[in-house]
């Protein structure tokens, strides 16, 4: 019997996710005896994806490279799993959708940019889901080892996989106290950040320490494994509902209980509420719209 | 293999070079006789990390950098919280210090795993009657091998999740310290993981040696090119991969600069080369044309007096007296990074074996300001540079970083040169060049994903570029 083709794909990213499937250790062996890996970053194919069951994709699409292969593989494949905040919402790196592509490249090169004979930049950081049709979404900078896996046998096996659709605070083992009190007061006087604290409490919500943290706004699934780490969740997973703009609803969900002065000044609202889904938002990003001048 | 020269400027598939943390491109330039007379290892993506951090609060780029690189993001966290402590004036209590060396060490033996069992082992561990030059040869051609890999990764990577909060870019480091520290039963976990891991290390260095002995036997004199090393190290050149001074060994092993990280701008400057994204730094003392030097496993060992460890004291004789000091050739760079491997884990055990790991006072509270913070860590691959600016509140108004792939950017160049030169196009595309160029890049262990932190995603192709610039053939995928 013809074992399931198995292909990996990576796109623009940091090959965080492809690491996080190797880290199934024992599991990788269990996963190869049960498929055929017929292209990966990891094997010796040539780079072009094969006619295969079920694709994993790594990265954003960044460049016209990018955007070509993306294109390419999804013809070649049966069920395609979006693996990671950049394939599924863009990413860290979609932050670049704040400036143009040329602001970017000019700040970084200075005056004596490369250019020639590289592949260009598409004018806007995209998800995959911006480029072709996408049938399994795995969420997380990187996913856990067991989400991934999970999602590569149930596409295997034919069935459907979903991530968990409530958010981190679900899952988070800290406790609230005065955000649940009626109360017309903020929960604290300014906003800090956790090395401004003098103790960092291992066991009281953030918000409550007067901390920006992302886990109301944030997909549950990942084990809150950074809350439990005494750091503030940064929301990689993405919002746990694809109809509300997490950075938007960072804000909507803030101003309410945390000095919102405060929070637009000594805080970084964009980059952390948009930290990792700044390409599937409609605000803030900027636009190039040709010609010398932005409009 | 199936290889056929196609009309110009048609792309021609053939495996392309994989199996290095991201892709690159290879173009091979030719003079007006025909003959190869130029080659460059290409980054070909930009994601724009520098230009983006601008904005953000200084305190959140250990968690922003770490997203760099999935292989190595220990090193970025780490670097980044560094430059951080070193803006706003911290001195980290002796606990999270020993709590991010470990993390640290933790990261480097997975990768130095992961690079040589599963990326560049292949090449030469699994033989010629493997049936593909890749972790599936591996591991169905030798599955002891395959099963030491993954059992030195565990080990790492569970350390890295337990000390740093997760495996895949860890969050624990924050400026002052550590957000938290560990407790006995996870202290004896991670110390049994350190010390079954060793032996297994002692195996893996073993391999290593005799892997380049026998390259060497194979490629004779390939990737001796002198050239300078730099690494950071302790004031006793005692191997450290978390912080000391930098140095850098002239081609004959005198010391030619020493100077501290917050000092790189005098030492060091960058140049943007054409057709790539990644920069090539150069010493400022020597200029453009000679002022390029190598980083990393290689440059380390040869400037380490010491490891650190008994075991790995002994590997580092053995590698010196087999090679005399300082040595340039590139194939070494394997052996060097096994022997790494072995006091990283020795390390990782003499710190577990210290009580004050189990301390609870792992930071100090850190007020938010602005300034210039600069800081130096030996990444897995070589020396990082992580600087950032920020203003009175904290927000980042400039960030520069110095990657250790960056810095191997002329010796990656001057080994698929030398692998090619005075070859007409025929020759340079042939199996056999291909492989050599190969062997010479991934010795390096090039990590793309962080190469320009602005780079990304492309199979290896290599380009054959006419004098006048056409380009004649090109061959790999796009």
């Amino acid at each position: 019997m013809n074992k399931p083709r198995l292909a990996t794909i990576a796109l623009g990213g940091c090959e965080g996710c492809h690491i996080s499937l190797i880290d199934a250790h024992e599991g990788l062996l269990e996963l190869l005896g049960m498929v055929d890996l017929v292209e990966s970053p990891f094997t010796d194919g040539d780079g072009t994806i094969p006619p295969c069951d079920v694709l994993m994709v790594e990265g954003a699409v960044t460049n016209e490279a990018d955007e070509r292969r993306l294109l390419a593989a999804r013809e070649a494949a049966g069920t395609l799993i979006a693996v990671g905040s950049c394939a599924v919402m863009g990413g860290i790196g979609g932050l670049r959708n704040l400036y143009t592509a040329r602001e970017a490249i000019a700040d970084v090169y200075g005056a004596d940019k490369p250019g020639e004979g590289l592949p260009p930049l598409t004018s806007s950081v995209k998800a995959v889901s911006q480029v072709v049709d996408v049938d399994i979404s795995v969420s997380g900078c990187a996913p856990k080892t067991v989400q991934i896996v999970d999602a590569i046998k149930a596409a295997v096996a034919g069935e459907a996989y979903d991530l968990p659709r409530k958010n981190l605070c679900d899952e988070c083992h800290r406790t609230k106290s005065k955000l649940l009190e009626h109360s017309a007061d903020f929960v604290t006087d300014s906003v800090y950040s956790i090395m401004e604290l003098d103790t960092i409490d291992p066991d009281l919500c953030f918000i409550e320490q007067g901390i920006l943290c992302m886990g109301a706004m944030t997909r549950e699934g990942c084990g809150a494994r950074c809350t439990a780490a005494n750091v503030p969740c940064r929301g990689c997973s993405g919002p746990s509902r694809t109809d509300f703009e997490q950075g938007a609803k960072t804000i909507d969900a803030l101003a309410a209980v945390l000095p919102a002065g405060a929070l637009m000044y000594l805080d970084d609202l964009i980059g952390t509420g948009y930290r990792f889904s700044m390409p599937v938002s409609v605000i803030p990003a900027a636009y190039d719209h040709g010609g010398d001048e932005d409009v | 293999m199936i290889m056929e020269v196609m009309r110009m400027s048609e792309v021609v598939r053939l495996p392309a070079l994989k199996r290095i943390e991201g892709h690159g491109r290879i173009s091979l330039f030719m003079d007006d006789g025909g003959r190869i007379a130029d080659a460059h290892f290409d980054v070909t993506e930009f994601r724009g990390f520098e230009r983006f951090l601008e904005g953000r609060m200084v305190w959140e780029m250990p968690l922003m950098t770490s997203r760099i690189c999935g292989v190595c993001p220990v090193s970025h966290h780490l670097g980044a919280v560094k430059a951080v402590d070193a803006m706003f004036g911290v001195k980290v209590p002796r606990a999270g210090r020993l709590l991010r060396e470990l993390l640290h060490l933790a990261g480097i033996a997975q990768d130095h795993a992961l690079h040589f069992f599963f990326l560049a082992g292949p090449d030469f561990l699994t033989g010629d009657g493997a049936g593909s030059r890749d972790i599936l040869g591996l591991v169905a051609g030798n599955p002891k091998m395959a099963t030491d890999a993954i059992a030195l990764r565990k080990a790492g990577q569970r350390i890295v999740q337990i000390v740093g909060g997760r495996a895949s870019h860890p969050v624990a480091a924050i400026p002052g310290g550590m957000s938290k520290g560990v407790d006995q039963a996870e202290r004896i976990e991670m110390l049994g993981l350190a010390r079954a891991a060793l032996p297994t290390a002692m195996e893996a260095a073993t391999t290593a040696r005799d892997a380049v002995r026998r390259l060497h036997e194979t490629h004779e004199s390939y990737g001796f090119a002198p050239m300078p090393m730099m690494a950071q190290m302790s004031d006793d050149r005692t191997f450290n991969v978390y912080d000391g001074t930098i140095e850098v060994m002239g081609e004959d092993g005198a010391l030619m600069e020493r100077f501290d990280a917050t000092e790189y701008m005098d030492h060091i400057q960058e140049r943007t080369l054409a057709n790539s994204y990644a920069k090539a730094p150069y010493l400022t003392s020597r200029g453009p044309e000679t002022g390029s030097y190598r980083v990393g496993p290689l440059a380390r060992i040869n400037m380490s007096d010491f490891m650190g460890g008994p075991r790995a004291d002994g590997l580092l004789d053995e590698f010196h007296r087999d090679f005399g000091r300082p040595f340039h050739g590139i194939l070494a760079y394997h052996w060097a990074r096994m022997i790494e491997l072995v006091a990283s884990i020795e390390r990782m055990v003499a710190i577990l074996e210290d009580d004050e790991i189990l301390s609870d006072v792992t930071r100090v509270k850190v007020e938010r300001g602005g300034g210039v913070g600069i800081a130096a860590i030996e990444a897995p691959r070589g020396t990082l540079i992580h600087h950032y600016e920020a203003d009175d509140v904290g927000r980042v108004t400039k960030a520069n970083l110095i990657v250790a792939t960056t810095n191997n950017t002329a010796s990656l160049n001057a080994s698929v040169l030398e692998a090619v030169t005075g070859m007409d196009r025929e020759e340079a595309t042939s199996e056999a060049a291909i492989r050599k160029m190969e062997l010479g890049i991934r010795a390096h262990d090039p990590c793309l994903s962080c190469a320009t932190h602005d780079i990304g995603k492309m199979p290896l192709t290599v380009e054959i570029v006419a004098s006048d610039g056409t380009i004649l053939d090109s061959r790999g995928v796009e």
